[in-house]
């Protein structure tokens, strides 16, 4: 069984980049351009990880972080941000936010996919069997 | 080749096809935020376009574009900061760094060297903000 993952980003080419890296029988990748509507998107696709990009046209990934967080069946979700802002006043605050792990844009096709395989062996069967 | 190398390459290929779009794109939004200076929307377009390419430039394999991109967007910092309002020099400084960052894409997709790099973006930001 694949793991389920969701991307909200608002860059395409981010959001093609990974779909093309997670792509095969691993993963199955819900991508989410629209950060507004990316919580309902992320409640009907269950997924075992979120993957967010922080800074977004009218809600940030911080936002929405903090809202995925405020659901009780997502309280133990792992959410990770993938962004380009290497601030370390904003990674902590990610991390308070309930991030598990912070990906710095731009990245290497090999490196995503070791972090993302990283994350769910150790968070991805909160669901109690996923993967 | 491995699978991932074979990956970054097509990835890499798309992306430089699609330069001449975003280099359009670039210059529109430009022109949208000179003709709407105090609008705060229209300037987040154009930011959030400049931001978008500091992570994928990279990502996808042209550094440059990175590089370039980041000088931009520390550039646009002062506006979002409001310690520099826009004016006809720092409209042209903008016009020719795009111009720069279509250089890069070009050299990239020709194979042939590019004579201006992101250094002379970050001069050009210098002078303009002096």
């Amino acid at each position: 069984m694949a793991w389920r993952i969701c991307l909200v980003d608002d860059d395409s080419d981010i959001l093609t980049l990974v779909s093309a890296t997670l792509a095969g029988e691993e993963f199955e990748l819900i991508t989410l351009s629209d950060p507004t509507t990316a919580l309902e998107g992320i409640q009907r696709a269950q997924p075992d990880l979120v993957i967010l990009d922080i800074e977004m046209p009218r809600k940030s990934g911080l936002e929405l972080c903090s809202e995925i967080r405020e659901k009780p069946e997502f309280r133990q979700m792992p959410i990770v941000f993938l962004t380009s802002r290497s601030e370390p006043k904003l990674k902590v605050k990610g991390m308070e936010k309930g991030a598990i792990e912070y990906i710095m844009k731009p990245f290497r096709i090999s490196d995503l996919l070791l972090r993302i395989r990283a994350v769910l062996a150790v968070a991805g069967n909160w669901k109690g069997g996923a993967g | 080749m491995t699978a991932d190398k074979a990956l970054e390459q097509r990835m890499r290929k798309m992306y430089l096809s699609e330069s001449p779009q975003k280099v359009e794109n670039l210059r529109a939004l430009l022109a949208d935020w000179a003709g709407k200076p105090d609008d705060v929307e229209v300037f987040q377009a154009f930011e959030r376009a400049i931001h978008n390419l500091v992570g994928s430039g990279a990502s996808f394999g042209i550094p440059r574009i990175t590089e370039a991109a980041t000088a931009f967007e520390k550039f646009l910092d002062w506006f979002k900061a409001k310690r520099l309002t826009l004016n006809p020099q720092r409209l042209a400084v903008m016009q020719e760094a795009i111009q720069e960052i279509d250089s890069i894409f070009i050299g990239e997709r020709t194979g042939l060297p590019v004579e201006l790099s992101s250094c002379r973006i970050l001069t050009l930001f210098k002078k303009s903000t002096q």
